[in-house]
């Protein structure tokens, strides 16, 4: 026979699954989730931006078959630092005047290399210290237009002040 | 009622009150668990999604040619070409991302806001740009403006006003954008010993196409305008006079002559020809073809590709006279003609979306 022993009821029953259900939206919707992803689209604005103005500084504006060089690759091979500066930078603040000004770019450039015996790096470019910033890191290889046909490895490390 | 060690029937037995509420329970349950995926989406900054489309408009634009890729040859006039745009990308060539075309830049911020963009042959703002640029179910605000950083030019600009207080996604690319080659000059000296009336101009196609997009003089997709000089009277003080233009395969022998005449089309693309900068060759009367100074030939963009060339033709301008004017059979459609040639200029290009 069966008795009020432990029994659920159908009244009971929809109201505790009410409760649960509402309890469960309740707690779903009021938790803020931190996510990292906004740190990620600035880093990746940064990152092509940095990757566009290589690739432009690295193609020739016009056609030559003989000399076909780019602008990165006779300013690397001429040192000519404050000429890279310039240009890189020129890139980088460039705007096209619709929207706000979002500036204000440092950046650290390693130019890799290897000669016979070990792969070397020095500083071509140090416009601030790096010290914890926020940074991401662009690179290209540029072949030298010269008789020994080197490539180097560029390296920049970008940021937002 | 429970008797103690007494044999219970209905021991672990379940109610159908439990059964039905625990049923609507689990119904409940599963609705709230394919909710949730939703309910996150909505926990998320918005930012996020924005900048993914920013991005994605971006790259479409910067690094891909569209399709088809020579979607700048449209006539938006007619709405089968325009369904034939499916989507637009501004640069030159797959393999070239970043290097846009100056064709295709013109085309893509020439919009209208009007409902008269179809009849004018210009793109709708927003509808086209939505279907064929951002794509997406979400109806989004959009403003991408491109300017050029070596040559002074105002900004291009298509969509709307950025807002100040919504928050939007945002992208900026740095590109090259190809200006291509300008007017090819001639100048013709008569032979008053050659009985030559004919004078050629080869357009070797794949010759120059050996040259790498980005660079290279591409009379199947651009403009095409040639300006012939120096002509002069000949000895019993005659001015020459047009027969004839013709454009042919080279070498006809092989092809069977498929060649055209100046005037074969009415509309665009088509073939125009000025003599001295003023009057219009005229096919059907001759007399009024007579040449003091110049001719000036204008084949406008896609007028090979109508007349079925490609890129692999060799294809032959020939001009008729009633005179010698040449004592140069075939000139040479090519770099050293060019008074100037294609050059890449570097710009910024912007992309908001909200």
């Amino acid at each position: 026979m069966v008795t009020d022993d432990g029994q659920l009821y159908t009244i009971e029953g929809i109201a505790a699954a009410l409760m649960i259900v509402v309890t469960a939206y309740l707690v779903v919707s009021t938790t803020t989730v931190l996510t990292q992803q906004d740190v990620h689209i600035i880093d990746l604005q940064l990152q092509q931006l940095g990757n566009d103005a290589l690739a432009m500084m690295d193609t020739p504006d016009y056609w030559d078959e003989v000399n076909y060089e780019s602008n990165l690759s006779s300013l690397i091979k001429g040192n000519k630092t404050n000429e890279f500066h310039n240009q890189f930078l020129a890139y980088l603040n460039a705007e096209s005047g619709s929207g706000m000004v979002t500036g204000n770019y440092e950046y650290n450039a390693t130019i890799y290399y290897q000669n016979s015996t070990e792969i070397n790096s020095y500083v071509f470019y140090e416009s601030q210290e790096y010290y914890r910033e926020n940074a991401v890191k662009v690179s290209r290889w540029v072949s030298l237009k010269d008789s020994d046909h080197r490539t180097v490895l560029l390296e920049v490390q970008l940021w937002r002040e | 009622m429970r008797v103690p060690r007494k044999f219970d029937r209905e021991e672990g037995l379940l109610s159908l009150d439990f059964l039905i509420g625990f049923t609507i329970f689990l119904i409940a349950l599963i609705f709230v668990g394919v909710m949730i995926s939703g309910l996150l989406v909505h926990l998320q900054s918005r930012t996020i999604d924005y900048d993914a489309v920013a991005y994605r408009t971006s790259v479409v634009l910067v690094e891909d040619p569209g399709e088809p890729a020579n979607w700048q040859l449209a006539n938006l006039s007619y709405p089968a070409e325009r369904a034939n745009v499916k989507r637009l990308g501004l640069a030159i060539q797959k393999n070239y991302p970043g290097i846009l075309l100056q064709d295709k830049v013109e085309k893509f911020f020439n919009d209208t806001t009007s409902a008269g963009c179809l009849a004018e042959g210009k793109f709708c703002n927003p509808e086209d740009y939505r279907e064929k640029l951002i794509f997406g179910d979400y109806p989004y605000y959009f403003n991408i403006s491109l300017k050029n950083l070596d040559a002074p030019s105002p900004t291009l600009t298509v969509g709307n006003p950025i807002p100040d207080q919504t928050r939007y996604g945002y992208i900026k690319r740095v590109v090259k954008i190809q200006k291509p080659d300008s007017i090819h000059l001639y100048n013709v000296t008569p032979d008053s010993a050659s009985s030559l009336k004919t004078a050629s101009f080869r357009f070797d196609i794949a010759e120059l196409y050996d040259i790498p997009p980005p660079y290279r003089i591409d009379p199947l997709n651009q403009n095409v305008s040639i300006l012939i000089r120096d002509f002069s009277q000949n000895g019993t003080g005659a001015w020459p006079n047009i027969t004839d233009i013709q454009i042919c395969t080279y070498p006809i022998a092989l092809t069977g002559g498929g060649c055209i005449g100046a005037d074969a089309y009415e509309d665009s693309p088509r073939m125009i020809v000025t003599i001295d900068g003023n009057k219009e060759y005229d096919s059907g009367d001759p007399s009024t073809n007579m040449v003091t100074d110049n001719v000036s030939i204008n084949l406008e963009k896609g007028f090979f590709t109508r007349i079925g060339y490609d890129r692999f033709g060799t294809i032959d301008l020939i001009m008729t006279f009633d005179q010698n004017v040449t004592n140069q059979e075939v000139y040479s459609y090519d770099s050293d003609s060019a008074a100037s040639l294609p050059e890449l200029q570097s710009a910024v290009l912007e992309v908001w979306v909200w």
